[in-house]
């Protein structure tokens, strides 16, 4: 039995933890406050989209439709005796690798466009074709030049997205307040300083716009890269119930993920949002 | 000797219009000089090649014998028409962003002497337009300028709140001993403030007159004296700030 003492131990741990965690990045009650409200307004959606769903199923009766007491239990036969849960943390290692890479170079580009006149007149065709090239195009080709590897994976998303960051932080650059250079200038701040402190904050709204959709757009990249040519992943489990026309599994592995995604946007993105809002950078 | 000496021959913009045709002039350490024209004559334009925002290729700026170098150069202020507050950034934050080595005790010293005490934490949206200009007042004096440059910094506000930052204004000047070139529209504000002012002509401009203010201080703005200076100007020159030759 836990003495008083234990649980305010482990209490004190937990809070040290936290501490340890987030103080060099996030406040505290910004992440937990924001995540728990957050999640738990999702939570009575996504319940209520449960039901309907259910209902919706009951009426139908088809094999084609399951219902989503169905799924869930697939999900949890799927992690229990399959390997749903090796499959899904592949793809999410996939998924972080291709998203790092794609925003750190979208971002880098497009201010460069951006701030460059004649940088942007020499790449903006380039950038058009890039936008226009149909991923599944970017994603054969990639593995017929490099192999069926993961290197090629991973290029054959970043070459997907980076295009669609990159025009969204150019707009960003394109619009940064020249005033508050002047400023940089006048007080003779380093070229690094200013784009630390004055330059990158007004691109944030644009870098969380490209961030989320990117997020969305690169796991639906990832799992036709793992569909084509990779042997794990969700796109390859998904493969594999379709072989076996399970649509029962399909959705399972699909609720899966987008759980994990809903996750992740609670934990990392709507903190950071609301840091960034906190002074005003989105009016 | 001159502290700081101004020449800026044909300055045009990108588009070719010519907005300055010659400006000249030296400014003595600890002189503030107020710089007056019609709207459009390249006031700001002047501050800004000061403060190397603009390149100076068609013309010089010398401070203490040296040309301004916008790289190494670290001691000029400049209060803009706008506060141009970082929004993202506190108010102490704002402040330690022109001046990272400065400690804690000296910005609540600052924040306290412009009557901002306790509003270090402070977003800039939280704060009222007088306030946010004494933040850039604070800002402007946190590096100890050796010149003060400052474009109409109490335009847009209201009587009484322009009246107390004029104030404020000065006494940081007679603090700091700081040379001021001081850009208005408003003549009143001119006589109140400079020991001397230069009226510049409608663009491409020029230099059309000068005039030392010499009343004692410290001067009231509704004074008789200042009143009575301001219109003896208005009458000697009648056409002064429409930019008429003299």
């Amino acid at each position: 039995m836990k003495t008083l003492h234990d649980v305010s131990l482990h209490v004190a741990s937990k809070s040290v933890m936290k501490k340890l965690l987030f103080a060099r990045v996030l406040p505290v009650s910004l992440v937990t406050h924001e995540a728990t409200s957050w999640l738990f307004s999702r939570l009575v959606k996504l319940l209520a989209v449960g039901i309907i769903w259910q209902t919706i199923a009951w009426l139908v009766a088809s094999p084609d439709f399951p219902s989503c007491i169905a799924v869930l239990s697939s999900i949890h036969f799927h992690i229990t005796q399959g390997e749903m849960l090796l499959n899904l943390w592949v793809t999410l290692k996939r998924v972080a690798v291709s998203f790092v890479i794609s925003m750190l170079l979208g971002v880098l580009i497009g201010v460069l466009m951006g701030t460059y006149t004649r940088f942007n007149k020499l790449t903006d065709t380039a950038l058009i074709i890039a936008l226009n090239v149909p991923a599944l195009v970017t994603i054969l080709l990639c593995y017929i030049w490099f192999g069926l590897v993961e290197s090629a994976a991973i290029a054959a998303v970043v070459l997907n997205k980076v295009p669609t960051v990159v025009v969204m932080i150019r707009e960003g650059a394109r619009v940064v307040d020249s005033d508050l250079l002047a400023v940089a200038k006048v007080y003779r701040l380093s070229p690094w300083r200013t784009f630390l402190k004055v330059f990158l904050p007004q691109l944030y709204p644009f870098i969380m716009a490209s961030a989320r959709s990117g997020l969305s757009l690169i796991w639906k990249i990832v799992l036709v890269v793992e569909l084509l040519g990779r042997s794990d992943g969700v796109g390859f489990a998904l493969n594999t119930q379709f072989q076996y026309f399970d649509i029962t599994g399909i959705l399972a592995y699909t609720c899966a993920f987008i759980s994990i995604i809903l996750c992740v946007e609670a934990v990392v993105f709507r903190p950071i949002d609301k840091l960034i809002a906190r002074g005003g950078v989105r009016g | 000797m001159a502290e700081i000496n101004v020449r800026i021959e044909n300055k045009q913009y990108v588009y070719g219009t010519s907005v300055l045709e010659h400006i000249e002039f030296d400014l003595a350490s600890g002189e503030f000089m107020a710089i007056v024209g019609p709207s459009g004559c390249g006031k700001t334009t002047v501050l800004n090649m000061i403060s190397g925002i603009e390149p100076s290729k068609s013309g010089s700026v010398i401070l203490d014998g040296e040309p301004l170098n916008t790289q190494t150069s670290t001691r000029i202020g400049y209060i803009f028409q706008q506060p141009r507050l970082m929004p993202w950034l506190t108010v102490e934050q704002n402040l330690t962003l022109v001046k990272p080595s400065v400690d804690l005790d000296t910005i609540s010293e600052l924040l306290k002497s412009v009557g901002l005490e306790g509003k270090q934490d402070c977003y800039p949206r939280t704060l009222s337009g007088g306030m946010q200009r004494r933040v850039s007042i604070a800002r402007a004096f946190l590096i100890n300028p050796k010149l003060l440059l400052l474009d109409e910094p109490f335009n847009s506000l209201d009587a009484p709140t322009a009246a107390r930052l004029r104030l404020l204004l000065m006494r940081f000047c007679q603090r700091h001993k700081c040379s001021v070139i001081f850009v208005t529209h408003d003549l009143q504000e001119a006589v109140y403030l400079a020991d001397r002012i230069l009226f510049l002509s409608q663009p491409p401009s020029r230099i059309v007159h000068q005039e030392s203010v010499r009343i004692a201080r410290p001067r009231t703005e509704s004074g008789v004296d200042e009143l009575s200076w301001q219109a003896a100007l208005l009458a000697k020159y009648p056409n002064l700030l429409a930019g008429s030759v003299i």
